[in-house]
């Protein structure tokens, strides 16, 4: 019985093969026409003509922010932005790279709600625009205006913003955000030592407008030992390879002036070099020069005197760190 | 008919055809049809808004051919200004808002403005209507001085004129301000200014 059901089955087939094939082939069509038409992009709905291109960048256009990844980018800087105008702070915080949390705020959340307080005195609209990117990485400036859409404003002179540089950094498929014109920090642990000073460059603190260094330094003898003093130039130099960047006098966060790298006998000291460079030179930072190390006994640090004390110097020396 | 295996496989056949024929003809019609339901939408939208502010005594039934020619006239003032830059953009809604407080058609002004704004300033029509008469004379012009973009925000920079004082030396209804204005779509914007 089996067998004959099969052999009608088989004869059925037979019988009606050209239609078979024909509805095949038709089927065959329709399917692959509906394939090709689902793979196309959909007709976009009209948008009005506008200028603002948030994701295009600036400054280089070396790298360009990733299609796909564009709406996820500019959604989290809203949703930061809402967090903040809402004081939820503990929401924005979480929405900060460790790095972030670390280098600008200290790891205290009550240093973050200060500086959010103080920026969103009211609250705030926004636009950004895409500096420049490097792989995971996507550089924004942030500006923020009081929203006049909400207050009205009646002169140019009414309207203000605040501006800085933000920057986007995918972690584990999610980006966080580091502000205040701060990117990243690298650990460095490079070190130089001889028989009058320990000099170790631990880490640098990467922002887009500069590159700041922390360093120790630690006196071994019982002389004066100065590396920089403002009263010659090209004390501390930073090579980048076309160029070398002087030591800047100002260090920001912590409100020093007149950067003295100047150690008494059997001194150590934290110090904060900081060197401008910008971020999208994409240049990198090959080392640090010390070119004027002077030994002392007696030092005054008075101009007046630099010249008696230079000579009287008990050494006077230059050396370099790989970075 | 005979319902026989091979009449079957013709009428699965012929409806497999017809439906994939009509998918592929909604894949390139619905984008068209789209548009279209949202040009309808807004300007339903509109004159609902429209009638919630006037009075019981003021409603306004339109009748279907004054309501087709209000629906034709939004259909060319959208691809009028899909074609538009945003300069000339923002000064069609600027110039919309003057226009409708010259037609003392303070309700559709009204409707142009940030909620937000509205409620900073103007909690009721009335009270927008109030600022109206006090503030603009009763025939303006506008001249459109300087236009900055910040992201999605616009600042027109204007000044706005009496038309009774054209070509007089001293003028003194003139009105110096900023309109901002978000546009989210073409036709689908709200403004603020300086109060």
């Amino acid at each position: 019985m089996k067998v004959r059901k099969k052999g009608r089955i088989i004869s059925w087939i037979k019988k009606r093969k050209k239609i078979i094939i024909a509805i095949f082939i038709i089927w065959a069509v329709i399917f692959i026409i509906n394939l090709v038409i689902g793979n196309r992009k959909p007709i976009e709905i009209d948008m009005p003509k506008t200028t603002y291109e948030p994701n295009t960048p600036i400054i280089s256009t070396k790298n360009t922010v990733p299609e796909k990844e564009q709406d996820n980018i500019t959604d989290k800087i809203d949703e930061f932005i809402n967090y903040c105008n809402n004081r939820e702070y503990d929401k924005a915080y979480s929405y900060l790279t460790d790095d972030c949390k670390k280098v600008i705020f200290n790891d205290e959340i009550d240093n973050f709600k200060n500086y959010i307080d103080n920026l969103f005195d009211e609250k705030k609209i926004y636009y950004v625009q895409n500096l420049s990117n490097d792989k995971n990485l996507y550089i924004y400036r942030l500006r923020l205006l009081n929203d006049y859409l909400a207050k009205g404003v009646k002169t140019k002179s009414q309207i203000k913003y605040k501006e800085q540089e933000i920057t986007l950094t995918q972690i584990n498929d999610e980006y966080k955000i580091s502000m205040v014109n701060f990117i990243k920090s690298n650990n460095l642990n490079k070190e130089y030592d001889d028989s009058y000073l320990n000099l170790n460059i631990k880490n640098v603190e990467i922002y887009y407008d500069c590159e700041i260094y922390n360093v120790t330094v630690k006196n071994k003898t019982d002389k004066t030992i100065v590396i920089c003093d403002n009263l010659q130039s090209e004390e501390i130099l930073l090579d980048i390879g076309t160029e070398k960047r002087e030591v800047m006098d100002d260090s920001i966060l912590i409100g020093e002036k007149n950067l003295n790298v100047v150690l008494k006998p059997n001194e150590t000291k934290d110090f904060r070099f900081k060197f401008v460079k910008l971020f999208d030179e994409y240049a990198n930072s090959s080392s640090m020069q010390f070119d004027k190390v002077r030994i002392f006994d007696k030092y005054t640090g008075k101009e007046e005197n630099l010249e008696e004390e230079l000579n009287n110097a008990i050494d006077k020396y230059a050396f370099e760190i790989k970075l | 008919m005979n319902f026989n295996k091979e009449n079957i496989l013709k009428i699965v056949c012929i409806l497999v055809i017809f439906s994939n024929l009509f998918l592929i003809i909604q894949n390139y019609a619905v984008p068209y049809i789209n548009n279209y339901k949202i040009i309808k939408q807004y300007q339903k939208e509109k004159k609902e808004k429209t009638l919630n502010q006037k009075s019981e005594d003021e409603i306004d039934y339109s009748d279907t051919e004054e309501s087709s020619t209000t629906e034709q006239y939004v259909y060319d003032e959208y691809n009028d200004l899909l074609q538009k830059d945003e300069l000339s953009r923002m000064k069609d809604y600027v110039g919309k808002y003057i226009t409708y407080i010259n037609e003392k058609d303070y309700a559709s002004a009204y409707n142009l403005l940030y909620d937000e704004f509205k409620s900073n300033y103007f909690q009721t029509l009335e009270d927008f209507e109030k600022y109206a008469k006090n503030t603009y004379s009763n025939d303006m012009y506008i001249v459109f001085n300087d236009l900055k973009r910040y992201g999605v925000y616009y600042m027109y920079e204007v000044t706005i004129y009496d038309m009774d004082e054209i070509g007089q030396d001293e003028k003194k209804n003139v009105i110096s301000t900023i309109f901002t204005i978000k546009e989210n779509a073409i036709l689908d914007y709200v403004l603020s200014f300086g109060v």
